[in-house]
């Protein structure tokens, strides 16, 4: 039996239960609380369970991620939500000084069991100080998990995983997506650090992930009926890379594209083409192609916003370029 | 005057090198005498190569003093089939000499004067600004034939040298490198070469443009389509490129086997009794569909032979050798064959062979077979012992189905009969896994349907 739910519910759900049956487990963030959270991801989980567990803190990132990385260290196992990835920038400090190093620099001694949520991306006109992507920068670090939900299935099923994780998880929630609805399969979902093929094809392989992955699987449908016939790589994760499923499907079509709504350089999407190039250079047709967002400040205007971000037409652009490689 | 001056004025004509595998060639015909006129461009011999004859040109004005090399004989590329003596130049050699004191001659001679001839080794570029030129275009000046006067190079010689290399795909060159595929044959429309025009090329297939992604807007002003006899050649060219590969690189062995189909007819007889003529399962496919089992139960001759390795197949698939009524064949690929059903294969099949000989098959659809089958189930044949496909390792000859003579219980019957031999590269597999197969493959037939 299948239920359909939104991405928002599919978290909910998965931090209720995570809370139920871990007593270690509590929340922690701005207006997580009474609030109901600033997505509303949290809603009524105060009432549910109280106050002790369900923790509103001050505006101060870098003191409260301190907080829960203290809390890991010790022997629980936190739930930090921060507002948006670009406030979590103030916890910067916190979470490479400290959460993803102090199990190396301890000399495996200490542990920071630690996830930390964050909501990433653009597309609600909120301009320019809450609307980037930045979860490729969290990928360059040693040290951390970065994981990118991008299903209903995800969203309920990442989140445990995250906390058995002896070191520290980011999840990064594209906003876009909480209001999304999906079907909520009966089947586990695959292992966090694999990527998925989300639909099949023999000519190109278009590699994206999170609030990206519906536009490339709507852009593949459009060039269908051109006669392209493109298979899609969720990545689910971006820190480990899971190299592996998406060179594999290369191999196979000897074309990519990457789709990442971050900009363009020195972005997960250099790396991902580097190591395509790195891994099956004899294997490509042509050079791989690359959508990402415009490299300005993420602009307020509606119009503006949505030129500077991934759209189903660049993607499809994208792809005619990278199959119609004119000598 | 000296007498070496006269002739170091003059300018070779060589074995051009008429593509990247050419090493020698011989001269069929010349198409000008001792003492003609020449111009740059002019056709001026047939030189027979390994392929096919070629009109050759010659890069220099002049005159023709020597015909050095005389038809028939075979030299390497590079040898000096011929003397020119350039325009402005002492008219030929054999009045250099003559030692005629130039002081008796009744007409001034042409300007001998500026004689330059550089040694071995030495850059025939005398301009500066050429030599900054050469360098800018990354031109190689020291494997330039000059088309200027005395061999020099010119202007155009280095802007012509300078061409773009031509864009072929990391995989293209891959590619061809495993299949032995002289890339400047390669025909790809005003696209860079990618791996698709390469396996086409391998697969034998040049009749028709089937690159399906590149049917975007793009096509429309590409050149229009080759003519037919056009393509008819090419693809004569492609199939002796590869059988010739496959002969002279594959040490082949041949084990063969007779089959007793009457069960296997049985089934199909029953089978085919409720269905159409458009339904019916042929026997062509049966022995497709039990050649892709067989080749999973002897792993060993299914892949490829690839840089003095044997890489196993991850799966089946067959290639259908289809011989086109225009002449020539194709080699469709039935993909994952033995992982479908009989009726699966039989409607893929028919599929393919109806489009190989429209000419209407995708890229896709052909190359990067595992192992190849070949029927000459429509002729008189009984057997037929097929060349390998490089780089696949075994190929299924099979004749057509006879009655024959059987020993049967020690009594002689008559049963219907198919000659079945397995081809396979002795560097991948042995004989007794050729057999194996072929033991396989007869009990597959005996259980068409199971």
């Amino acid at each position: 039996m299948t239920t359909t739910m939104t991405c928002r519910d599919a978290m909910r759900e998965a931090i209720r239960e995570a809370l139920l049956h871990d007593d270690r487990v509590f929340v922690m963030g701005e207006d997580v609380g009474a609030y109901g959270g600033c997505f509303a991801v949290t809603k009524g989980l105060l009432d549910e369970f109280g106050p002790r567990r369900i923790r509103d803190t001050p505006l101060s990132e870098s003191a409260f991620v301190g907080a829960g990385i203290g809390a890991a260290m010790n022997g629980m196992r936190p739930i930090v939500e921060i507002m948006t990835v670009n406030f979590s920038l103030l916890a910067l400090d916190q979470i490479m000084n400290n959460a993803a190093t102090l199990r190396h620099m301890s000399g495996g001694q200490v542990g920071v069991p630690l996830v930390i949520r964050m909501t990433t991306g653009g597309g609600r006109q909120l301009a320019a100080q809450h609307s980037h992507s930045l979860e490729g920068w969290y990928a360059h670090i040693p040290g951390l998990k970065v994981l990118v939900p991008a299903t209903v299935d995800d969203f309920r099923h990442m989140l445990q995983p995250a906390l058995e994780d002896p070191d520290p998880v980011l999840i990064f929630e594209h906003a876009l997506l909480y209001n999304a609805e999906g079907n909520l399969g009966d089947d586990p979902i695959p292992p966090v650090d694999r990527a998925v093929v989300r639909r099949t094809g023999h000519d190109i392989t278009l590699i994206t992930y999170g609030g990206s992955l519906q536009k490339t699987l709507d852009a593949a449908e459009a060039l269908a009926g051109e006669g392209i016939d493109a298979e899609v790589v969720d990545l689910r994760s971006l820190r480990p890379l899971d190299d592996e499923t998406y060179i594999a499907s290369v191999r196979a079509t000897h074309r990519a594209l990457v789709v990442d709504e971050g900009w363009r350089t020195g972005s997960i999407s250099a790396e991902i083409s580097a190591r395509i190039s790195e891994a099956a250079f004899f294997d490509l047709d042509a050079p791989v192609g690359r959508v990402c967002s415009a490299e300005v400040p993420m602009p307020y205007a509606k119009q503006l916003e949505d030129a500077a971000l991934p759209s189903v037409e660049r993607i499809v652009a994208g792809v005619r370029e990278v199959m119609a490689t004119d000598a | 005057m000296p007498d070496g001056a006269a002739s170091l004025a003059r300018v070779p004509f060589t074995m051009p090198a008429l593509g990247a595998d050419m090493d020698e060639g011989s001269i069929v015909e010349w198409l000008v005498a001792e003492g003609a006129h020449v111009h740059r461009g002019d056709v001026v011999a047939v030189v027979q190569t390994d392929k096919n004859d070629l009109d050759v040109e010659v890069f220099a004005d002049g005159t023709v003093t020597e015909l050095v090399v005389p038809p028939g004989e075979k030299v390497p590329v590079g040898t000096v089939l011929a003397w020119l003596a350039p325009n402005g130049a002492v008219p030929n050699t054999t009045v250099a000499s003559a030692q005629v004191p130039p002081v008796s001659l009744a007409a001034p001679a042409p300007e001998p004067a500026t004689v330059y001839e550089p040694t071995a080794g030495e850059s025939h570029v005398t301009s500066p600004v050429l030599r900054h030129l050469a360098e800018a275009l990354h031109v190689d000046t020291a494997h330039l034939q000059g088309s200027g006067r005395g061999g020099r190079i010119t202007r155009d010689d280095i802007e012509h040298a300078a061409q773009p290399r031509r864009r072929i795909s990391p995989r293209a060159r891959r590619l061809a490198r495993e299949h032995g595929v002289d890339t400047s044959t390669l025909e790809s429309g005003t696209h860079a070469v990618v791996g698709e025009d390469v396996l086409r090329s391998v697969s034998m297939l040049a009749a028709t443009d089937v690159r399906p992604v590149m049917s975007v807007p793009a096509q429309a002003h590409v050149a229009p389509r080759r003519d037919r006899q056009v393509a008819a050649v090419e693809m004569r060219r492609a199939i002796s490129r590869v059988m010739t590969k496959a002969w002279q690189e594959i040490p082949h062995y041949q084990v063969a086997t007779r089959i007793d189909l009457q069960r296997c007819l049985e089934s199909l007889a029953a089978l085919n009794s409720d269905r159409t003529a458009a339904t019916r399962i042929l026997p062509a496919a049966v022995f497709a569909h039990a050649a892709a089992r067989a080749a999973t139960s002897v792993p060993e001759v299914n892949g490829h032979w690839l840089d003095g390795s044997f890489v196993a197949g991850s799966s089946v698939h067959l290639g259908i050798v289809v011989a086109l009524r225009t002449g020539g064949l194709l080699a469709p690929v039935i993909r994952h064959a033995a992982d479908k059903d009989l009726f699966t294969v039989m409607d893929e099949m028919r599929d393919l062979v109806t489009r190989a000989r429209t000419g209407r098959l995708r890229a896709s659809e052909i190359g990067d077979a595992t192992i190849t089958l070949t029927q000459l189930g429509e002729g008189e044949v009984d057997a037929v012992v097929p060349i390998i496909h490089p780089p696949q390792v075994a190929i299924l000859g099979l004749g057509a189905i006879h009655d024959e003579p059987w020993a049967h219980d020690g009594m002689l019957a008559v049963r219907p009969v198919v000659h079945a031999t397995l081809c396979g590269d002795h560097r991948a597999v042995d004989g007794r896994l050729g057999s194996l197969f072929l033991a396989s493959f007869t009990r597959f037939l005996q259980e068409p349907t199971s």
